[in-house]
């Protein structure tokens, strides 16, 4: 398999500001530290509970937020971007090949935009569009992709529901033939029975364009139907990695294992949900030293508190833990 | 024992376009010391059945001349707004889904928590003061006589819904509606949320009504379920008869449409179509436009009564009616 993104020691930093002008600015690292590779055509889950750095480390790759260390590359069909040296051109390319899809399909859709120009905006703004006709015809065909009826393309967002609303968002997303999707909790708003069909809909385009995409979300039972890949966030670092059977199945780093007895089954027989885990998710700027589980690790050890630990690599799984029983 | 019988609810709400029926013909019991599930996708109504409860509903809420809140003999709904003071916080309790819009934000949480049980109890300041430490401490709010005096901006997420339920808590109520009270938590916090209400419930045999979307969340915390689909009650019953052995074609459909974390190859089967508008309320069954067993001239004729398929598990479907 070939890789297509590569991301190298990545650092986000967000700036907390400076006290008075003789003072330094302070910063803290939202994302810390990141390695990760993505292949092509491959749905990874990302998934971490709110302040662990899923959303900032989905902008930084989208170059909607700026990095301040590390490198991203990606390989596309036509040539390597490396976002560390972007200039207008190639961000200009960049923008067509890497989109997003938003969580609240209420707020990410202009009100006073025709269901049309929404959906046309990335190909026209990014000059991707031969002529109005061509803008017309790949409306309509990305629209039918998307199971929107095409005959409503001249209404505004308002008279469209919920799953409606997100196919529109998708349709927006895929018009200009992205290569990298970053679907950002684009399914938390919905009804489970609209979920659903829009994942549906997400699988099928995933398959028929190729696209690799991120998937952001705070719920698990939808990351373990949805990818083949899961990456577990913690306090802004990737604390395990590995295809989806294994994470669901052999989990081994104790954060994995306690989100995972957290998430209720719908089968009463099956599982009772379990509370491993005492107190709240530390925050991002009183990180501590060491490990950054160790706060609430029920198998935390005294190295715990020393030493930082790598991510460790059996086969395709990754994690960052020294003392799992693996 | 019953505590509450709602019989018969049936609410319009007067808009613009109508009088829009949004419940009709609700009726079920809690019991006491039991969690009941109230489960269905938005606009099914279970938010304004709980709410009646209380009377809560927006000023526009007509409520039907039949329907019955019955408390020890008292029909609730017949209570103006002073009489109703008791039922909203004292004997009834809510926790709302939103724990940053529930606290007022310049008032400090303990002030919150002192006025609430002033209003409902005959207390002096320092022992309604006391009262609240104690009632933050049961919900595992460390140091609570320092953070009493902190306003909610200052407490994360999972802490103001702690102290949320202390609020709820601490006039003893006999009944606890939650209404989505996990939603907007992580999945570590809302294990231990849901870990203290089942505590609080064996420890002060208080009965929960227990409302959310989230059907696996249920699984694991009700006694008994009832799912609701356009303001009607489609299918009730324990939770295992509901979730193992679910008989109306909507509940099925919202089981095969979850995904599951124990199951997690499944195949998501979307439910075709959309929940119709209140004004597009259909003739018959609700349910009809997205049922794939739905009987032509049956189901779009009249509203199926609700039939016993198993001890205590009722169906409302004509698959099951003679």
């Amino acid at each position: 398999m070939n890789k297509f993104i590569e991301v190298k020691n990545l650092d986000v930093q967000y700036s907390l500001g400076k006290k008075n002008i003789f003072e330094k600015e302070e910063r803290f690292n939202a994302v810390d530290g990141i390695n990760l590779s993505i292949q092509k055509g491959s749905i990874v889950g990302l998934v971490g509970e709110s302040g662990s750095g899923k959303s900032t480390l989905g902008r930084a790759l989208l170059a909607a937020k700026e990095f301040n260390q590390g490198t991203i590359h990606y390989h596309f069909n036509d040539g390597m971007i490396d976002l560390s040296h972007l200039n207008k051109k190639n961000l200009q390319k960049f923008r067509s090949k890497a989109q997003l899809i938003f969580q609240d399909p209420y707020n990410s859709l202009s009100p006073r935009m025709t269901v049309r120009d929404i959906i046309a905006e990335p190909i026209e703004s990014l000059g991707l569009s031969k002529s109005k006709q061509d803008t017309n015809e790949r409306v309509i065909e990305i629209s039918e992709k998307c199971q929107l009826n095409v005959n409503h393309l001249n209404r505004f967002p308002h008279s469209f529901s919920g799953g409606q609303r997100q196919r529109i968002s998708i349709a927006r997303s895929l018009i200009a033939q992205p290569e990298f999707i970053v679907a950002d909790e684009s399914v938390a708003a919905l009804d489970v029975s609209i979920q659903a069909g829009i994942l549906k809909l997400l699988k099928n385009l995933q398959k028929e364009m190729n696209l690799t995409i991120l998937f952001i979300s705070h719920d698990l039972s939808v990351i373990s139907n949805f990818c083949d890949v899961v990456a577990v966030m913690y306090l802004g670092k990737i604390v395990e990695y590995a295809p989806k059977n294994k994470i669901f199945l052999e989990p081994k780093h104790p954060y994995t294992k306690a989100l995972l007895n957290a998430v209720p089954s719908i089968n009463p027989d099956k599982k009772n949900i379990t509370k491993t885990l005492q107190g709240e998710i530390p925050s991002i700027y009183n990180r501590p030293k060491g490990c950054v589980f160790q706060t609430r690790c029920p198998k935390v050890i005294q190295a715990c508190y020393k030493e930082e630990p790598s991510l460790l690599k059996i086969h395709d799984h990754q994690f960052a833990c020294i003392n799992s029983d693996a | 024992m019953t505590l509450v019988k709602i019989e018969n609810l049936k609410i319009h709400f007067d808009t613009d376009e109508g009088q829009l029926l949004a419940l009709d013909d609700v009726s079920f019991n809690v019991d006491q010391g039991e969690i009941l599930g109230i489960a269905g996708e938005s606009g099914s109504g279970k938010s304004i059945t709980a709410k009646s409860l209380m009377q809560l509903n927006d000023e526009n809420a007509i409520y039907d001349q039949n329907s019955r809140v019955v408390y020890e003999n008292q029909n609730l709904l017949e209570l103006d707004d002073e009489k109703m003071i008791p039922y909203r916080g004292k004997i009834f309790s809510m926790v709302f889904q939103e724990p940053m819009a529930s606290f007022a934000p310049a008032i400090r949480i303990g002030d919150q928590m002192i006025e609430q049980l002033q209003i409902h109890e005959q207390l002096s300041d320092k022992v309604a003061r006391q009262r609240s430490i104690e009632a933050l401490t049961s919900v595992g709010i460390p140091n609570a006589k320092n953070l009493i005096d902190q306003y909610s901006y200052e407490f994360s997420g999972g802490m103001r819904q702690r102290a949320m339920i202390a609020m709820a808590l601490s006039t003893n109520p006999k009944l606890l509606i939650a209404d989505e009270p996990t939603t907007a938590l992580d999945v570590t916090i809302q294990a231990q949320i849901i870990e203290l209400i089942k505590k609080e419930v064996q420890d002060r045999n208080m009965a929960v009504i227990f409302i959310t979307h989230d059907l696996a969340l249920l699984a694991q915390t009700a006694n008994r379920i009832m799912i609701m689909y356009m303001g009607k009650i489609v299918e009730s019953g324990t939770v295992r008869q509901v979730l193992t052995n679910p008989q109306h074609p909507y509940t099925r459909a919202l089981i095969e449409s979850s995904p599951d974390i124990e199951n997690f190859q499944k195949e998501l089967l979307p439910i075709k179509g959309e929940v119709p508008l209140l004004q597009d309320r259909p003739k018959g069954c609700v349910f009809q436009n997205r049922c794939s067993h739905v009987i032509k001239g049956r189901c779009d004729q009249k509203s199926p009564p609700p039939a016993e398929r198993e001890d205590n598990h009722f169906v409302s479907c004509y698959l099951y009616n003679e």
